[in-house]
């Protein structure tokens, strides 16, 4: 499977030739600022670009980078946090863990109705602000906070009435509204630095690595919800792509579009519809290629698939995939302790065989 | 309304159907965004992960908010919304743009607003009261076996373990090992949180679901809020001398 952006390509041709709703929210956001109704965080320090849907340029910045963090992945997947820190302590980037972060509370908002848009968008403002105000560049480790944040952006963009009602709130924390001038998820960011993962990882790490075979499953608020600002075009590559370039062999499965089931409500109160939309995935991931593990980029995706396989024994199943996050390969590769630096031991699905087939020591 | 937002649609149906809710729906303005006609393909419905279990139709979600069919809407309304996934793969595959997950987006708001999401939301009171009290949506001490037996067996022993194993993960890394909350969030982080809900007309609508969580907020709010709103006052000090 290659993750040269090629197929995808053609798609982003296809779109200009058409000149089909073609959506330019950087030259959109320029406006607004030359108007004085917004600023724009820039981007500081060096950055590389990747190209998005309509062969846009998206900057990725390499260095000062905010950690917006997760609170799905903190609370119950720490190891993947810790796998970001981990991967910029060994490549020299400096990065800011806020305690002053709030949750963006779009899991909350999704699952439950509860709250509105200008709640919202003011509480994604507020984050932006943080950054804005610490000077370091925006970056997002959840895949429903950047959804979100891809989303906020765009609707306060395009509805001045949502943008006066938001400024509102935030001047009553003596706030102003600051968008980003790039929302970007870290998994994009460790795929613009797959070179230097490469060239800085621990040779034995690395042979390890290219004894795996490997799927990918990205989160569908990384590419559904607003599917225009991601590198690669329609179809996400970021996960696969740094995976390969490690020397993992990606496979292809007929499901990778699929929801994982998580469901935002669901994975709390209707756990059978999470299990069952489970069961279709994993069952063509076993019968079509059967990986040594599923590789992630969501929070939600990630507690899913490494949650509920044990409970498929019910219908006869028995899958044992380890669910791994792209920045847990990452930090491995660098030579990260599995489960001191890189969090493994806190997930469910065994990892002990994907280690041992490695050749990484875990006691 | 220039001519250019204008969405041909939506517009010709406002004007001559529908009932209560699908009015209040319309008031949303990604509804405007999210209706560009419907073919009745079908593509969203071969494509969404609630369709293959429940009896929930993207397709149908279109179509009755294109003909202003009160009677579908309400029932969707009172129960089959809250069986979306969120996934959008709805929006990501309809070749006319729709986004059914936005417009189940916006009648999600309205039935909470309206008082039909009680059932809906039973069982969510623990991270409601932690986004409002905590600023976070989730915290390792949910994670129980109790209310996740089907997570196995691993679950129970992690759970046991999680303060050794954290505290040796996030040695160096202050505020990350904590059981209550994702990660420590400050007090002032937390009011900032409050205050946006309350301003926003968000924490009065948590009311009509749990009214028992807004004298929480609230009392919590009072009980800070002199030594917050200094704080507060020096940034917005700070703010205007940057404008200067």
């Amino acid at each position: 499977m290659s993750y040269e952006i090629n197929d995808v390509k053609t798609g982003i041709n296809h779109a200009k030739g058409m000149n089909y709703h073609v959506h330019d929210i950087r030259a959109e956001m320029k406006k607004l600022e030359e108007e004085g109704e917004i600023k724009i965080g820039r981007i500081i320090g060096p950055y590389k670009e990747e190209e998005v849907m309509y062969g846009i340029k998206k900057k990725i910045p390499l260095d000062m980078h905010y950690q917006h963090k997760s609170c799905g992945q903190c609370a119950n997947l720490p190891g993947v946090p810790r796998s970001n820190f981990y991967y910029r302590d060994k490549l020299g980037i400096k990065y800011y863990n806020d305690m002053q972060q709030t949750s963006c509370t779009a899991w909350n908002y999704h699952a439950s109705g509860l709250g509105n848009l200008v709640q919202l968008a003011s509480v994604a403002a507020r984050n932006w602000h943080r950054a804005y105000e610490e000077g370091y560049n925006f970056t997002i480790h959840c895949v429903t906070s950047f959804g979100n944040y891809l989303e906020m952006r765009h609707l306060l963009v395009s509805n001045k009435e949502l943008r006066d009602a938001v400024k509102k709130v935030l001047a009553s924390l003596g706030r102003e509204l600051v968008i980003p001038e790039e929302i970007v998820h870290d998994s994009e960011i460790a795929y613009a630095l797959r070179d230097k993962i490469f060239e800085a990882a621990d040779p034995k790490r690395i042979e390890g690595i290219k004894r795996l075979r490997a799927v990918e499953h990205y989160g569908c608020h990384f590419f559904k919800q607003v599917s225009d600002d991601i590198i690669g075009g329609k179809r996400p590559i970021v996960v696969g792509g740094l995976a390969s370039h490690l020397g993992v062999q990606m496979e292809e499965y007929s499901k990778w579009f699929m929801c994982c089931g998580f469901g935002f409500r669901h994975i709390l109160v209707n756990r059978e519809f999470t299990r069952s939309a489970q069961n279709i995935k994993l069952k063509a991931i076993k019968e079509e290629v059967d990986p040594d593990m599923i590789l992630v980029n969501c929070t939600g995706c990630g507690t899913t698939f490494d949650k509920t396989q044990w409970i498929q024994k019910a219908v006869g199943e028995d899958y044992h995939y380890p669910v791994i996050f792209y920045s847990q390969l990452a930090a491995l590769a660098l030579g990260a302790h599995p489960f001191k630096e890189a969090g493994l031991d806190f997930h469910v699905t065994p990892v002990e065989p994907l280690l041992d087939k490695m050749g990484i020591a875990y006691n | 309304m220039s001519e250019e937002n204008k969405n041909p649609v939506t517009e010709k149906i406002e004007s001559a159907k529908g009932g209560h809710f699908y009015k209040e729906i319309m008031k949303d303005f990604r509804i405007k965004e999210s209706l560009h006609g419907c073919l009745n393909c079908g593509t969203c419905v071969a494509n969404c992960p609630a369709a293959a279990f429940y009896d929930y139709s993207p397709r149908e979600v279109c179509q009755m908010m294109i003909e202003g069919d009160e009677e579908t809407i309400e029932e969707y309304m009172k129960g089959k919304i809250w069986n979306c996934a969120q996934c959008y793969s709805c929006k990501y595959r309809c070749p006319k743009e729709n986004s059914a997950a936005d417009i189940v987006m916006a009648m999600r708001e309205i039935a909470v607003r309206e008082g039909l999401a009680e059932e809906a939301l039973a069982g969510y009171t623990r991270i409601a009261k932690l986004v409002l009290t905590r600023g976070n949506q989730l915290a390792p001490d949910m994670l129980s076996p109790d209310a996740f037996p089907d997570w196995g067996p691993r679950m129970i022993e992690l759970s046991s373990k999680k303060m050794e194993m954290r505290e040796e993960l996030f040695k160096g890394f202050p505020g990350m090992n904590v059981v209550d909350r994702a990660w420590a969030a400050e007090d002032y982080t937390i009011f900032e949180m409050q205050k946006i809900w309350e301003e926003s007309g968000a924490l009065e609508k948590v009311g009509t679901v749990f009214p028992f969580l807004v004298d929480i907020v609230q009392d919590d709010m009072d009980d800070k809020r002199d030594e917050m709103e200094v704080k507060i006052n020096e940034k917005k000090a700070k703010l205007e001398a940057s404008k200067k």
